[in-house]
């Protein structure tokens, strides 16, 4: 529980931060932080269900501050969640190089995901070059900033299990103690 | 059985949650942004916390960036005096003649009338926050339904049109740019009077869309809002025409429009409280045919109510440009 509200607070913190931090970055050049968290969630949590609803609280939370409609960040990040876990599930993701090469693939693929559903819901326009320009140039500048926030993540992960694991282990030498004669 | 639930937990978790995303998506297109009322008490929370937090973190930034303008603007202080010197000696004398031949058609006691309903209340605001993606163009300014925004409000700065308020929580309101691709607005060059739609192109310019037969737009023009659509009043400074495309034999030509405001360099706007009749009107004699000429704009009057005043019960409605009788 303590882990899910501290990486709860991690996401929100980066939601925060990135609207103010985009006045000085203008966007494509503004890392998205709170997409971060999310593929750090998907990459280093182990509860995949408490992950994917810690996404949707994030997802929708960014499409509170977006310009999006109501849902559509949700939805593509349950996405990049879902992704990401599976990936992690599957492949080797240990070093930098394969997590920096996903988070390049996930934020692109997040782009266009984005053009899409608003073409299909809002306004029509193709998915071209000028659109892959736009998500390669975010997508480099998340991939070079995703360390920061997979590493949280991760800190927070090992930081509440480590903890846990301590409270097990008492739980467990205290009433060994009091059963031994 | 609580076995398979157990099991199946997980699954439906995720189905629930796409299928919720989904939905969400298709309810809020059907909204349109006048019909928005406050927004659900979850995202007004998060609008209220953002944007606090967002005036914290922008503080210095915008400190640093006033402080590097500042030094750059005072570089070209003493051209842009001179400059603005000759072009006071212009505006004064154009003055001198609008007001003649205001008197000669009678117009004057009529501009004195309606001078109360002219004035529309602007609610000084700060940017708090940008939109973090590419994709969406839409910022978060510090004032919201506590004083008196409402979601349709135009949002604007002293050269033009910025936007229009799309949702609002107490002290906190979204504000979709022109910028952005949902963005539309019913538009006429300002010269030739040629309609047309105005349309953010998500990136850095607009499209003006206008019909090819009888139109007549030329780079240069100014483009400014129609005062139809029912959200911006007549006359609001859009941009310049930078450039006409190719006519491809459809009906229609789209011509680039670079906008007055400088979208990238926001920092304070006001919010226009009410719409109402613009000064354009009153440049207009009753015969379309007898227009005079004159300044068909009011880039943005000055604040010259309290920002707290309420919109007046006489406010024209929107879409509405009619004379007083």
């Amino acid at each position: 529980m303590k882990s899910t509200l501290a990486v709860l607070a991690l996401g929100f913190a980066g939601l925060m931060l990135q609207g103010g931090l985009a006045r000085a970055l203008p966007p494509p050049w503004c890392p998205d932080l709170s997409w971060l968290v999310v593929v750090g969630l998907g990459l280093r949590w182990p509860g995949f269900v408490s992950g994917f609803l810690v996404t949707a609280v994030l997802g929708f939370a960014m499409d509170a501050v977006s310009g999006s409609l109501i849902g559509q960040h949700a939805l593509l990040r349950l996405g990049t969640y879902l992704v990401a876990a599976i990936a992690a599930r599957q492949l080797d993701l240990s070093g930098g190089i394969p997590t920096a090469m996903l988070t390049f693939v996930l934020s692109l693929g997040y782009g266009f995901g984005i053009v899409a559903t608003r073409s299909l819901l809002l306004v029509p326009e193709p998915l071209g070059l000028e659109v892959f320009a736009i998500a390669a140039v975010q997508a480099v500048v998340n991939t070079l900033t995703a360390g920061p926030l997979i590493g949280g993540v991760e800190r927070i992960v090992n930081r509440f299990a480590d903890e846990e694991v301590a409270r097990r282990s008492g739980l467990a030498l205290g009433h060994a103690g009091r059963t031994r004669p | 059985m609580p076995d398979l639930l157990k099991r199946l937990a997980g699954p439906l978790v995720v189905v629930a949650l796409l299928f919720v995303a989904v939905v969400s998506m298709v309810v809020d297109r059907q909204r349109g942004v006048v019909e928005r009322a406050q927004l659900p008490w979850w995202q007004a929370t998060i609008l209220e916390v953002s944007a606090p937090i967002g005036r914290l973190v922008s503080a210095p930034i915008d400190g640093v960036k006033g402080y590097y303008r500042n030094y750059v603007d005072l570089l070209a202080v003493r051209a842009e005096n001179a400059h603005l010197t000759e072009r006071l000696a212009e505006v004064e004398s154009e003055n001198v003649q609008f007001r003649e031949a205001l008197v000669t058609s009678g117009h004057l006691e009529r501009v004195a009338a309606m001078r109360d309903e002219v004035e529309i209340p602007m609610l000084p605001a700060e940017i708090v926050g940008l939109d973090v993606t590419p994709w969406f163009r839409s910022i978060l300014i510090d004032r919201g339904s506590e004083h008196d925004v409402v979601p349709g409000n135009p949002v604007v700065t002293k050269e033009g049109v910025v936007g229009v308020v799309t949702g609002t929580s107490p002290h906190a309101a979204k504000t979709m740019l022109l910028l952005d691709r949902q963005s539309a607005v019913d538009a006429l060059v300002q010269r030739s009077r040629a309609r047309g739609i105005v349309r953010g192109d998500g990136r850095a310019s607009l499209e003006f869309e206008f019909f090819v037969r009888e139109s007549d737009v030329v780079v240069g023009d100014e483009v400014v809002t129609s005062g139809l659509g029912g959200i911006y009043p007549k006359g609001l400074r859009l941009g310049r025409v930078v450039e006409i495309g190719e006519a491809t034999g459809q009906l229609t030509r789209i011509a680039v429009v670079r906008p007055a405001v400088d979208l990238g360099r926001l920092e304070q706007v006001f919010v226009m409280l009410r719409r109402g009749p613009t000064m354009e009107l009153l440049y207009r004699s009753n015969s379309p045919a007898e227009d005079l000429p004159g300044p068909a704009s009011v880039s943005s009057p000055p604040p010259s109510q309290s920002p707290s005043a309420r919109p007046s019960a006489q406010a024209a409605e929107p879409g509405s440009e009619v004379f007083p009788p």
